[in-house]
């Protein structure tokens, strides 16, 4: 039952499989200007996976491996290639796992936060109409006194009181 | 007052998260984290054309027809040499397939002292800038693929070869069938 | 010898820790002060026994007793003293031992601590607690036996994992994320034991809060310990990757500071009962989840150390955990009736904002946990691998983040119970302002990021309305006292300190937000090869290549590039990050230097060192504010502990306070 309805979610997230092997890049669009290479690099690079630190980016992590891709990356920007051409290029070799950022179709992990999200900011108004609605506070006799100050001031004794 | 009641809501939600949670947790036993998953595999190898330690040029294209098996090594990579031995013997012990070792990430002279300690049994590409080692999607040395004569890649092995692992694959490869379809 | 006497130590713990919870149930079912009496007495049998082992096998590794499994595993003749102490907790079998023992502390002072108090929920709280005990005993006395024989005796052993003692902060972040960790086990016994006694008091809310709070605050400053950690040694200039080893201690920290808030809202109207109650019994399971991340090797991470085959014991204690915590609500809850109405509740009120503090932490922590857990799901369902880093989690986190700090401008700003709309809106004038005028500013001298400069704005509106929160009493002392400003903020301090205390940590939040927009904002980096003499400039730094060293030392070998700095033509001393070379490792471990101003940090990572020492690769990151992210931690975490003090028994009403039972 449990593993049914796991399945059952998770099948709402399943249709992508295996990229295509070699892509065939379309003909690069007009390269970036030379000083815009290293940032562009950079920024698509944070995007993708170092092979060997498994944590990092290719951006953030010097490892071999790391640099070699980072290179290639750098290559292929000045190339004119696009972030979206250079991230299915990386995931023909190296899978979806190269992605440190799941792609749209699992939508599931970006969604679910924000279904979180939408519940929590239900049950508040649900508690925050019921407290709403609680009778008003009938004072005790103790508090009249406090009562019949200045809001502010009641309030500041109440903190300093806490 | 103190009757039991039990909060059904509670129970429900609480097991629908945990066994769920749990189920996954446990799924992760037996798997190696840090292993890349190949996704070339059953898929046709990505041709490339080297030089190899004499500068002769070789091209995956120009050796079909036979099994290939790369293996991807370094000189500064302890497993490379566990497995070294292992792969000098093996075109003596495999005449019909062709060993080829592809150099990652590495200085040819520090190479060339290794190989010359060693023996060159098998030929050994250099590969600039890595960049058949990233069409392979190479995550760490060593890394070995085989490749059957239709030029699919049939099998990756990451990590140092054993006999037994070695003698497996290179079965698979000989005995993989064309590939399907697809003109 | 000492594989003897630490077996019977282990065993001593293991016999305590099951006596005391078999007796601590019974007692709390049959009200029997002898059953409570022993169970104790049991409780300080156990933490003796456990704290006993810990100190033997520290012993062991000292006197190099290479017969004892742990010390052949992990110890060396090479390694200095102070590493060789702190090996207790470098590999899998002492840190279990240590977790063991820092367990026994926490039971030890609860059992001492409370000896005569509270006596519904005590045998109950410490009939749970010794329950964990009894888990974490019979690991140390079976599969991750430390003291194990070693025969033959090695004469020497390979030494501790090289990224522990490869810098001093390791001294101090293991054992205060085990303080923090493990003491969050209190808060949940203690929560165990409201939801078994059946009734949770504001006279049990307040000690269950002092107790979450003390774990809290050392868990707030490990997991900044980890961040700086990885700062200093691993090389990359950052301090945070949402690996799965930092989210899972990151986790808990959320949870329990969602429940640190919701307890107030307990205390105050008696409601939220369960709410909180869920929020703490997550809190306890969330650190055995983390604690199964880093040690079951079924996550990937930069640093899981240890890999091993506990893993399946590890989850099955947590199935028992989340099941008994399950159950135990849903049997229970109805038990907690909510106190008799406060009266109503506006919906600008200190408690709506509370209530919206704890949406956002939980939605944090499930985002936290789901993207943590995702890639596990996936291959679990169809065998493919995919990931789930940084970008995605700041995509989430940086909102939420925001939402978080100005919540904690607009919440101490409103009054318990809630203000009309005029009233309202006059208290967060000045915090608005601050908010507006401080990005103004900002952006009038350069700083462009939007996120910057949101992040600026939300924090300064946090700011002055923590700043008001702290001034306010003091000043307001001082008109109806006459009291001078440094005794009355004495008075203020000391009779409020809970309040002082949770507005500090508020600070401490506001310095941590503003220290990472800017670093993680306005990160310079250049990677750089230099020949000797060569210099190069970031950020208004000069350095130059001075010539590189090698190092020998007794555990390891080094190379290291000198380099002089100047800044604005100003020589400022000189930077040598270097490269370690352990034997059992491949390959080096870099030291990075870090040159650490108040306006940021210049940090020189060393790649490479050519043969010879003709030149030199190394990464040069310019990283604004970075220390004020330590030191905001470290105020959060004080206030936190501020807070948590006891208060004296009040005396006679105070003159300001004229009804004593007015609030509490």
């Amino acid at each position: 039952m449990k593993a049914l309805l796991f399945v059952l979610v998770l099948a709402l997230t399943a249709r992508a499989n295996g990229p295509e092997v070699e892509p065939e890049l379309p003909p690069p669009g007009a390269p970036p200007a030379a000083e815009e290479v290293e940032a562009l690099t950079r920024e698509i690079g944070a995007g993708l996976r170092c092979p060997v630190c498994q944590g990092l980016s290719i951006s953030d992590s010097r490892a071999e491996a790391a640099t070699m891709m980072y290179d290639r990356t750098r290559e292929l920007v000045a190339a004119g290639y696009d972030e979206d051409q250079i991230r299915d290029y990386w995931v023909a070799r190296y899978g979806e796992w190269v992605l440190l950022e799941p792609e749209g179709k699992h939508w599931l992990v970006w969604v679910a936060p924000g279904m979180g999200l939408g519940l929590g900011l239900g049950w508040l108004a649900v508690v925050v109409s019921r407290w709403r609605k609680e009778p008003d506070e009938v004072p005790l006799p103790s508090e009249v006194g406090l009562v019949e100050r200045d809001p502010y001031e009641k309030r500041l004794l109440d903190e300093i009181d806490n | 007052m103190s009757r039991s009641r039990v909060n059904v809501w509670v129970l429900v939600v609480g097991l629908l998260i945990t066994a769920p949670f749990v189920y996954v947790l446990a799924s992760g036993f037996g798997k190696d984290p840090h292993a890349v998953p190949s996704v070339l595999e059953g898929k046709p190898a990505p041709d490339f054309s080297l030089v190899d330690m004499d500068g002769n040029p070789v091209a995956l294209s120009s050796l079909a027809g036979s099994p290939v098996v790369l293996n991807f090594w370094s000189t500064w990579c302890q497993p490379c040499k566990i497995e070294h031995p292992l792969l000098q013997q093996a075109p003596a012990v495999f005449p019909d397939v062709k060993f080829y070792g592809i150099i990652y990430a590495d200085q040819t002279p520090a190479v060339r002292r290794f190989l010359d300690q060693s023996g060159q049994r098998y030929p050994h590409l250099v590969d600039p800038g890595g960049r058949t080692a990233l069409d392979y999607g190479v995550a760490g040395v060593p890394e070995t693929f085989f490749i059957d004569r239709y030029g699919q890649i049939v099998a990756k092995h990451v990590g140092p070869l054993s006999p037994d692992s070695l003698r497996y694959a290179v079965d698979l490869t000989r005995a993989s069938a064309p590939p399907k379809s697809t003109p | 010898m000492i594989s003897i006497l630490g077996r019977t130590l282990v065993l001593a713990a293991l016999a305590f820790a099951a006596a005391g919870a078999v007796t601590g149930f019974a007692a709390g079912a049959s009200h029997s002060p002898r059953g409570y009496a022993v169970t104790r007495a049991c409780a300080v049998g156990f933490g003796v026994s456990s704290i006993l082992a810990n100190l033997l096998m520290i012993y062991a590794l000292v006197t190099h007793d290479f017969s004892v499994h742990y010390v052949a595993e992990v110890g060396s003749r090479a390694t200095p003293l102070y590493y060789t102490i702190i090996s207790l907790w470098a590999s899998l079998n002492g840190s279990i031992l240590f977790w063991a023992g820092v367990l026994g502390l926490y039971v030890v002072a609860l059992a001492v601590g409370y000896a005569n108090k509270h006596r519904e929920y005590m045998p109950y709280t410490l009939a749970v607690l010794q329950s964990v005990c009894v888990f974490f005993a019979l690991l140390v006395a079976s599969i991750a036996n430390p003291f194990a024989p070693v025969s033959p005796v090695p004469l020497d052993g390979p030494g501790p994992n090289p990224l522990l003692q490869n810098h001093w902060l390791m001294a101090f972040h293991p054992p205060t994320l085990y303080i923090g960790y493990v003491g969050m086990v209190v808060p949940f016994a203690m929560g165990c034991g409201a939801l078994l006694a059946g009734r949770l008091e504001a006279g049990w809310i307040a000690p269950l809060r002092r107790w979450t709070l003390v774990p809290w605050a050392f868990l707030t400053v490990a997991i900044m310990l980890g961040g700086w950690w990885s700062y200093e040694v691993l090389g990359w200039g950052g301090y945070w990757a949402w690996d799965p080893v930092e989210n899972a201690s990151f986790m808990p920290w959320l949870a329990c500071t969602a429940f640190l808030h919701s307890a107030m809202v307990v205390e105050r109207r008696g409601t939220l009962k369960t709410w909180s109650l869920v929020l703490l019994l997550s809190t306890f399971l969330l650190t055995l989840v983390g604690t199964f991340m880093t040690r079951s090797g079924v996550f990937n991470s930069v640093h899981s150390f240890t890999q091993s085959d506990i893993g399946p014991v590890f989850l099955g204690f947590i199935a028992v955990c989340l099941v008994w915590s399950v159950g135990l609500l849903a049997l229970r809850e109805h038990t907690l009736v909510g106190a008799p109405s406060r009266g109503s509740v506006k919906p600008v009120s200190r408690e709506t904002m509370i209530l919206a503090q704890n949406v956002a932490f939980t939605v944090f922590t499930l985002m936290v946990l789901l993207g943590t857990i995702y890639p596990l799901m996936k291959e679990a369902y169809d065998g493919t691998r995919l990931s789930v880093g940084e970008p995605f989690f700041e995509k989430w986190a940086l909102p939420l983040g925001t939402v978080i700090v100005f919540l904690m401008g607009v919440g101490p700003a409103l009054p318990w119970g809630g203000a009309d709309g005029a009233a309202g809106t006059r208290r967060l004038a000045a915090p608005v302002a601050g908010g507006l005028l401080v990005p103004a500013i900002a952006y009038a001298t350069g700083l462009h990021g939007p996120a910057s400069l949101l992040a600026l704005g939300v924090s300064a509106f946090a700011l002055v309305s923590a700043v008001r929160e702290l001034v306010e009493p003091v000043l307001a002392r001082r008109a109806a006292k006459g009291e001078s400003l440094g005794q009355a903020t004495v008075k203020v301090i000391t009779r409020t300190h809970r309040r002082v205390g949770a507005h500090i940590a508020h600070l401490g939040v506001i310095m941590t937000t503003v220290a990472l927009a800017l670093s993680a904002g306005y990160q310079q980096s250049v990677d750089v090869t230099v020949k000797k003499g060569d210099t190069f400039e970031l950020a208004g730094f000069v350095a130059t290549f001075t010539g590189a060293v090698e190092i020998q030392e007794p555990h390891r070998s080094a190379v290291g590039a000198e380099f002089t700095l100047t800044r604005d033509g100003a020589s400022v001393g000189t930077s040598s990050p270097r490269l370690n070379y352990y034997p059992r490792m491949r390959e080096p471990v870099g030291t990075p230097a870090v040159y650490s101003t108040p306006s940021g940090d210049l940090y020189l990572s060393l790649m490479q060192v050519a043969p010879g020492g003709a030149s030199a690769s190394v990464r040069v990151l310019w990283t604004p504010a970075v220390v004020w992210l330590w030191v905001g931690v470290v105020i959060m975490s004080l206030g936190g502990l501020l807070s948590a003090v006891p208060s004296p028994r009040r005396r006679a009403a105070p003159v300001v306070a004229p009804a004593p039972g007015a609030a509490t």
